[in-house]
C-alpha cells in the first residue's frame, strides 16, 4: 500500500492529468469563453506542478517553485480580462464567439 | 499546527489527497466531455480550482491557497461568468468541433498525459526531507521587495496595461 502514500509523483501525476484534459478542451471547444475556461485548466495544472516541486525537490531557494505560482497566477489574471474584453467586443460585432465563424482574416 | 509536519504521515492527510484529487479529475473531466452549458462549465471548474487549492494547503502553501481561492474562484470566475451572461444566446449552442478534429484532439492531448507521467514515473527525483517553514506569507512577501522585485513591479505594471486596455476595448464607441 506504499502507492496510497501521496509524494511528489502523486502531484506532478495529477498535474498532468489536468493539464491533458485543459488541452483536450482547448482544442475540442468552437465557444471562445469555453477555450479560455480550458486554459485556465491548464494553468492550473502547471501551478501544481511548480508548488510541488518547490515543496518536494531539494534546493537553496525552496521558495521559487511558490513565486512562480503567484506569478502565473497574476498573468492569469490580466489574460483573462483581457480574452474576456476581446470575447465581449466581437459579440458587439459579430453577434457570436465561436470560433471557427470568426474568418473576418481569412483570405 | 498544519504544516509544521508532514500531512501524508498521517491516515487524514492521505484521505484528504486522494477525495481532493478524484473530485478534482472527476469535475475538469465533466468539464470538459460531457458538460456542455457554458454555466455549468464555469461551475465544474470553480471545482476544480478550490480542489487546487486545497492541494496547495497540503503542500504547505498556505499563502498559494488563500491567493488562489481569492484570485481564481473569487475574482476570475466572477469575471468569466459576467463574460457569458454578456453574451446571450452562446450559452447552449453546441459549442464543438468536428468530429475527426475532436479525435486529434483527443490524440494529442492523450499523448502530451501518456509521454509526461511516463516522465514523472520514471525520472530519478533529488527529493528533499526537510519542510518549508510555515507559515510562508513572511518570506514570500520578503522576496518580492528583494529577490524578485522586478518582477514583482514588471506584474504590477503588466496588471495595470491589462486592466486599462481591457476597459478600452469591451467600452461602448
Amino acid at each position: 500500500m506504499e502507492f496510497l502514500i501521496p509524494g511528489l509523483r502523486h502531484f506532478l501525476v495529477l498535474g498532468s492529468i489536468l493539464f491533458s484534459l485543459g488541452m483536450y478542451g482547448v482544442l475540442s471547444r468552437r465557444n471562445a469563453i469555453g477555450i479560455l475556461l480550458s486554459i485556465e485548466l491548464m494553468l492550473n495544472g502547471v501551478n501544481l506542478l511548480m508548488v510541488a516541486f518547490a515543496r518536494y525537490i531539494n534546493s537553496d531557494q525552496p521558495l521559487a517553485g511558490q513565486m512562480f505560482a503567484i506569478f502565473i497566477i497574476t498573468q492569469a489574471a490580466a489574460e483573462a480580462a483581457v480574452g474576456l474584453a476581446i470575447i465581449i467586443a466581437v459579440y458587439r460585432q459579430r453577434r457570436t464567439i465561436q470560433v471557427d465563424q470568426l474568418d473576418l482574416m481569412k483570405g | 499546527m498544519l504544516g509544521t509536519t508532514d500531512p501524508f504521515t498521517t491516515f487524514v492527510g492521505s484521505v484528504a489527497f486522494w477525495i481532493t484529487a478524484i473530485a478534482s479529475i472527476a469535475a475538469a473531466y465533466m468539464m470538459v466531455f460531457s458538460i456542455r452549458n457554458l454555466i455549468r462549465s464555469a461551475l465544474a471548474l470553480t471545482t476544480v480550482l478550490g480542489g487546487v487549492a486545497l492541494m496547495y494547503a497540503l503542500l504547505g502553501a498556505d499563502f498559494l491557497a488563500v491567493a488562489q481561492l481569492v484570485v481564481y474562484v473569487g475574482a476570475i470566475m466572477v469575471l468569466i461568468i459576467f463574460a457569458i451572461f454578456m453574451t446571450p444566446g452562446q450559452i447552449d449552442v453546441p459549442g464543438l468541433v468536428g468530429a475527426g478534429q475532436r479525435l486529434g484532439a483527443l490524440v494529442v492531448s492523450l499523448a502530451v498525459l501518456v509521454i509526461s507521467v511516463w516522465v514523472v514515473i520514471f525520472t530519478p527525483w533529488h527529493l528533499s526531507d526537510s519542510l518549508l517553514d510555515i507559515p510562508t506569507a513572511e518570506s514570500i512577501g520578503g522576496l518580492m521587495l528583494t529577490r524578485y522585485v522586478l518582477p514583482f513591479e514588471i506584474a504590477s505594471l503588466l496588471l495595470t496595461v491589462a486592466l486599462i486596455g481591457a476597459i478600452v476595448i469591451a467600452r461602448e464607441e
